[in-house]
């Protein structure tokens, strides 16, 4: 996209370079030297392709920055489920649904087992 | 693109014809064919041509190199040898835009567009369209316009300036030698497909500028240098310019001065012969169809091993462009200053000695540099880099022409054609093709009258820009349908030929002899006419997407520029089509086996079960276009170099 705006951008440039001579069309005679020329619609061009960079960098930003208000929403509501305390494990936390009695080993039940391979 | 006014020049070459017979020209030809044989028999052994993605993609190995070399080689044909030299010694540099311009869209093509047609999975470019859009329509207008653009505009240009120079620089049997050099051409496009072509054009690509710079190298002595020609040119006028039948024609002074803004590229956007908003933009759009949209140039890209070889390539083709600009319309320009009488032509009765037609002789420049500059064997070295291009355009041509015909033409006639059917159709229709191209050769005579490359560029300025403009939608705007784009491109067709057959129809007349075309037709430059059909058709195709239905987004996963990346599961919206041509394939093999002995016969290779394997498995595996990220800095931190480079000679030469 930066690439895009940028190319359009030096087309531009260069018809602004060329307006400065369409004045002159019978004779060739130049307000400046080639070289010169040359090295203006460069600058220009860099320029504008460093402009294209930072616009990227700010627009992926702010969609990255989307996307972590959207985690830290969820994370926040985490905390208000275990009443902001996220270390302190109570007994509710571990009693088993089935029988009120019994409590649940929460390290059974992981679902990530760790088998040695045979 | 090379779209060139210039004037035909055929038969009866000038007197100081040379032909080559001394032992130092003829060896170094005879070099070169070893050469571009044995390259293209030592390719046909690396890769696999019995499948269709090995035959027609070059089994998707290419590096970036050869991708790079048969990019520029395929584009460079002898129309931009005799045709930029032409153009810029009857008109100046401004002829080298069409070249620099490529520079800008050729890094389009890999950024923008070929990652999208290599996540589609697709061979030819109507298969894109139909996957696109569904239906059947537009992929048929597509090819059927392909192959027609193809006969009439590329072979013919090649041809004919092929033709020119060798009449002119040898005076060789005209029939002799293009069927001699067709028939090479297509014994390593046949037997070799893609890979065979791509490294014999890396072969090409030396050949063409090494020759290409040892003839500049010698003008610029024989005319004394840079400053020299920038001073001579505007005083290269011929000795007779007064007319000897005043009352059939008078001979304006401009027509055979060299024109003031010569040494501009951007010039004056009403009283230019090629006004800068044309240069910028409409070659951008003509540029957009050949180098985006175009069968030949597109399948080359996506013969190659990943991405990033497609990026590296095209940043090497541009590369390259720059060269044609000081390779060949500065040598255009020397030639008219060193031979002002013959180049710079103007009386027409003089033109008709020279070279045969009366509208003017500029196509000779380049020839008469190589004839008159070149020393013994040199000039061997020079005919061998005009075979080289035209040979490995017309290469090109015929395997993306066979493509096309093979995989969207063919399959509609016979969907239930194997593999090996198709490949043996792919090299029946180069030979097809060849034998359409050698009956080109007396329109090319009878063209005598000069206005054939005027034709030319009029065909792809009035016919291309709709497809470019439905491609650049078709990827990009997810909101285009079929019917949006099939309508946009009928309104474009139809004004694009409102436009060109009353021009033909009128002819486009010369400098002495102007045309009775009126205002209204012909008085807009054909490429702002190519600006504003563009537009007109773009406006077309999104008033009436609009309007009708969308395609959901599960039609177009990895299709569209958006959704490139996107891993998920895509209905295609021609699975009908290819439900069909799968049955009908599966119940071809149930049939006799006695077809499949015959089968075995005429085409070699493995047994049809292995290839029936071989097609659900390529489309089961969607083609990769992630990068390396290294790699990927390095190609962007190069492209953006090179664009710098691009501006700065603009910038120089505006």
């Amino acid at each position: 996209m930066g690439k895009l705006s940028a190319l359009i951008s030096c087309l531009l440039l260069t018809v602004g370079a060329v307006m400065a001579q369409t004045a002159q069309t019978q004779v060739s005679e130049r307000l400046l030297p080639q070289w010169l020329t040359g090295l203006i619609a460069v600058s220009g061009f860099l320029f504008l392709t460093f402009v294209g960079f930072l616009v990227k960098k700010a627009w992926c930003e702010e969609s990255s920055r989307g996307m972590t208000i959207v985690e830290s929403t969820v994370r926040e509501n985490e905390f208000a489920m275990t009443n902001g305390n996220t270390y302190e494990t109570t007994l509710d936390m571990v009693r088993s649904t089935e029988d009120t009695n019994a409590y649940e080993n929460l390290a059974i039940d992981g679902t990530d087992d760790k088998v040695t391979a045979m | 693109v090379c779209n060139t006014t210039l004037s035909g020049a055929m038969e009866k070459p000038s007197s100081d014809k040379v032909t080559i017979n001394n032992p130092a020209d003829i060896t170094i030809i005879i070099v070169y064919f070893i050469m571009v044989i044995g390259v293209g028999v030592w390719s046909m052994f690396r890769t696999n041509r019995g499948t269709v993605g090995g035959y027609f993609l070059a089994g998707r190995t290419m590096t970036w190199w050869p991708v790079g070399a048969s990019l520029f080689a395929s584009n460079i044909g002898s129309g931009h040898f005799v045709g930029l030299a032409g153009t810029g010694a009857a008109s100046g540099i401004a002829v080298g835009g069409f070249e620099w311009n490529a520079l800008f869209i050729v890094l389009l093509l890999g950024w923008l567009f070929v990652p999208v047609y290599l996540t589609a999975g697709v061979i030819t470019m109507p298969q894109y369209l139909k996957k696109r859009f569904g239906g059947t329509r537009i992929s048929l207008y597509l090819s059927v316009i392909s192959l027609f653009l193809y006969i009439f505009t590329k072979i013919s240009v090649d041809m004919f300036s092929g033709a020119v120079f060798i009449q002119q620089a040898l005076g060789w049997n005209i029939y002799v030698a293009v069927i001699a050099l067709l028939l090479i051409t297509a014994v390593y496009t046949v037997t070799g497909g893609l890979a065979a072509l791509m490294y014999t054009d890396t072969v090409q690509t030396i050949v063409i500028i090494a020759g290409a710079f040892v003839l500049t190298g010698f003008s610029f002595a024989e005319v004394g240098g840079y400053s020299t020609l920038l001073d001579k040119y505007h005083s290269a006028t011929p000795r007779n310019f007064s007319s000897m039948d005043p009352q059939r024609y008078n001979i304006s002074p401009q027509c055979y001065t060299p024109r003031p803004d010569a040494f501009s590229l951007l010039r004056d956007s009403t009283t230019g012969d090629l006004p800068w908003p044309g240069v910028l933009f409409g070659i951008a759009i003509v540029g957009g169809w050949y180098w985006c949209t175009d069968q030949v140039i597109v399948q080359r890209c996506l013969a190659a091993r990943s991405l990033t070889h497609v990026k590296a390539g095209c940043i090497m083709c541009g590369y390259l462009k720059l060269l044609p600009m000081f390779l060949m319309v500065f040598p255009g320009m020397i030639s008219r200053v060193l031979y002002p009488d013959e180049v710079g032509c103007v009386v027409p009765e003089v033109c008709k000695q020279v070279c045969g037609t009366e509208v003017g002789c500029s196509n000779i420049a380049y020839p008469k540099l190589v004839v008159s500059v070149m020393p013994d064997g040199l000039r061997g070295l020079m005919l061998a880099v005009m075979l080289a291009a035209l040979m490995s355009s017309l290469a090109s041509i015929f395997n993306s022409s066979s493509t096309l015909f093979t995989m969207d033409i063919w399959t509609r006639i016979r969907p239930q054609a194997t593999e090996r059917e198709l490949i043996i159709v792919g090299r029946v229709w180069v030979l097809c093709i060849v034998a359409i191209s050698i009956c080109w050769i007396p329109v090319v005579q009878a063209a005598q009258s000069g206005q054939l490359f005027d034709y030319i560029q009029s065909v792809s300025s009035y016919l291309a820009p709709p497809i470019a403009s439905v491609f650049l939608l078709a990827v990009f705007v997810k909101r285009v349908n079929e019917t949006g784009a099939f309508w946009g491109l009928m309104g474009g067709l139809a004004m694009g030929l409102c436009r060109m057959l009353p021009e033909f129809w009128f002819g486009t007349g010369s400098c002495i002899f102007p045309s009775n075309c009126p205002f209204l037709v012909c008085g807009i430059h054909y490429l702002h006419f190519a600006i504003i059909l563009f537009f007109c058709t773009s406006v077309l195709v999104l008033l009436v997407s609009y309007c009708t239905e969308p395609i959901d987004d599960q039609h177009l996963h990895r299709l569209v520029f958006s959704l490139r990346h996107s891993k998920e599961e895509r209905e295609d919206l021609d699975w009908e089509q290819e439900e069909k041509g799968r049955r009908a394939r599966e119940e071809e093999e149930e049939k006799s086996g006695i077809r499949r002995l015959v089968g075995r016969l005429c085409g070699g290779g493995s047994g049809s079960s292995q290839d029936q394997e071989e097609a659900p498995e390529a489309a089961e595996q969607m083609p990769d276009i992630s990068e390396d990220p290294v790699w990927k800095y390095i190609v962007d931190a190069n492209a953006i170099i090179m664009m710098a480079v691009a501006v700065f000679m603009w910038g120089y030469y505006a």
